[in-house]
């Protein structure tokens, strides 16, 4: 089980493009991964519970991992969010 | 920590803003009881819970009235400077200028109903229960099969969408798919809504997104319904035990109510939408009081009792 914290930074919203993308990343992975915000906890490889997440500028964002592939689906996700989305500051 | 913005509770009670210039957008209740502060208008504010909407009826109002000015101008103004949300005034009171002075100089919103107290307070109790009530969300689909709330559960990938889209062809009624808001509105009641964003749409491996409400009309969905019954959907494995009797009902838990909760394994050829309105109506029937197991445990029983031997092929 492998958690981490992200600071979002996205003034104007994510597009669902995008989440779609991330939902993709998150499926190619065994382990159980879960985004949090203090509010909600989807599944990441659901894309109506990524789509219902509505993250907002400054909101604290957790990653949960659990599973064999943990640490690679933890980087590539952290990766996505951070070099294709722009996501953190 | 759920909150209700004060427009929302305008809005909802049909109440009438008798302080316009305050933004009530920004004003947040997070607590559902009420207060009637009769006992603070008498000076005593020890205990006082100013988080709460403060109602003020005809005992309150008759009273603040023979208050002396100097009284008045002392206790409202330590009264509306303690954080409150906002005060009601009900059955179409006003507020005397002193009382609103100090609101607005506090920035306490004062709004008024035509309702009369007891039935005010009984309504937004109702209400801001309902609303601020815990509130988890989890990855399932909730469905209407036969009045029955059925939670499906399970892997992502498993089937949960494909077993909802049969159920609702057979005439079930769709609530969320995917991601159910869930809030425990009582000790023993749970309700699932689906988020605003996702309401009614379905995703389908390989075809997208598809919306229920339009494809199939509106009779095959609701807003909102009651957790009854959990369906677990597990990959079939030689090494797990499954229910082969019912006799004793296993349960799951969330916001600490516990739900009865059945584990089917998926395999292929299996009919998921038929079991779980078997299901459904299984669970209606035990709440109707019978149980089919235990008739079984009892048939077995008696024959033992009656010396093994079957008369009826007599």
């Amino acid at each position: 089980m492998m958690k981490k914290s992200i600071k979002i930074s996205c003034p104007g919203g994510l597009e669902p493009r995008p989440i779609a993308e991330l939902v993709q990343v998150a499926s190619k992975y065994e382990s159980k991964i879960y985004l949090e915000t203090d509010t909600k906890r989807v599944n990441a490889k659901s894309i109506m519970g990524m789509m219902s997440l509505n993250l907002a500028n400054g909101d604290l964002l957790t990653v949960s991992a659990d599973g064999n592939d943990e640490e690679g689906a933890m980087d590539e996700i952290q990766s996505f969010l951070k070099d294709k989305l722009n996501l953190v500051s | 920590m759920a909150t209700v913005r004060l427009n929302e509770v305008i809005a909802k009670m049909n109440l009438e803003n008798l302080t316009p210039q305050i933004d009530v957008t920004k004003i947040r209740i997070r607590q559902p009881d009420i207060n009637r502060p009769a006992v603070q208008m008498t000076g005593y504010f020890e205990h006082f819970a100013a988080g709460r909407i403060q109602i003020i009826g005809l005992v309150e109002y008759s009273y603040m009235q023979q208050m002396s000015p100097e009284r008045k101008d002392e206790i409202y103004q330590r009264f509306l400077s303690m954080d409150i949300p906002c005060v009601v005034f009900c059955r179409e009171l006003e507020p005397d200028e002193l009382f609103m002075k100090y609101a607005l100089k506090n920035g306490v919103a004062l709004l008024m109903t035509k309702d009369a107290t007891s039935n005010f307070m009984g309504e937004i109790i109702r209400w801001l229960n309902a609303r601020l009530a815990p509130c988890i969300t989890i990855h399932g689909v909730l469905i209407d099969v036969y009045g029955v709330g059925v939670l499906i559960t399970g892997e992502s990938g498993i089937g949960k969408s494909e077993m909802a889209l049969e159920l609702i062809k057979r005439g079930h009624r769709l609530v969320s798919d995917d991601v159910v808001e869930i809030r425990k509105v009582s000790e023993d009641t749970l309700i699932g809504t689906a988020p605003k964003i996702t309401k009614h749409l379905i995703e389908l491996r390989g075809i997208g997104i598809i919306d229920v409400k339009t494809l199939f009309g509106v009779s095959s969905v609701r807003n909102s319904q009651n957790i009854d019954l959990v369906i677990e959907l597990e990959e079939w494995s030689k090494d797990k035990e499954f229910d082969r009797l019912g006799l004793e009902e296993h349960h799951i838990e969330y916001l600490g109510n516990r739900v009865v909760c059945h584990k089917i394994p998926i395999r292929p050829g299996r009919n998921l939408a038929i079991i779980c309105e078997a299901a459904a109506v299984n669970h209606r029937q035990k709440l109707m009081g019978y149980n089919a197991a235990q008739e079984l445990y009892k048939r077995v029983q008696a024959n033992l009792m009656g010396g093994n031997r079957d008369d009826e092929d007599d």
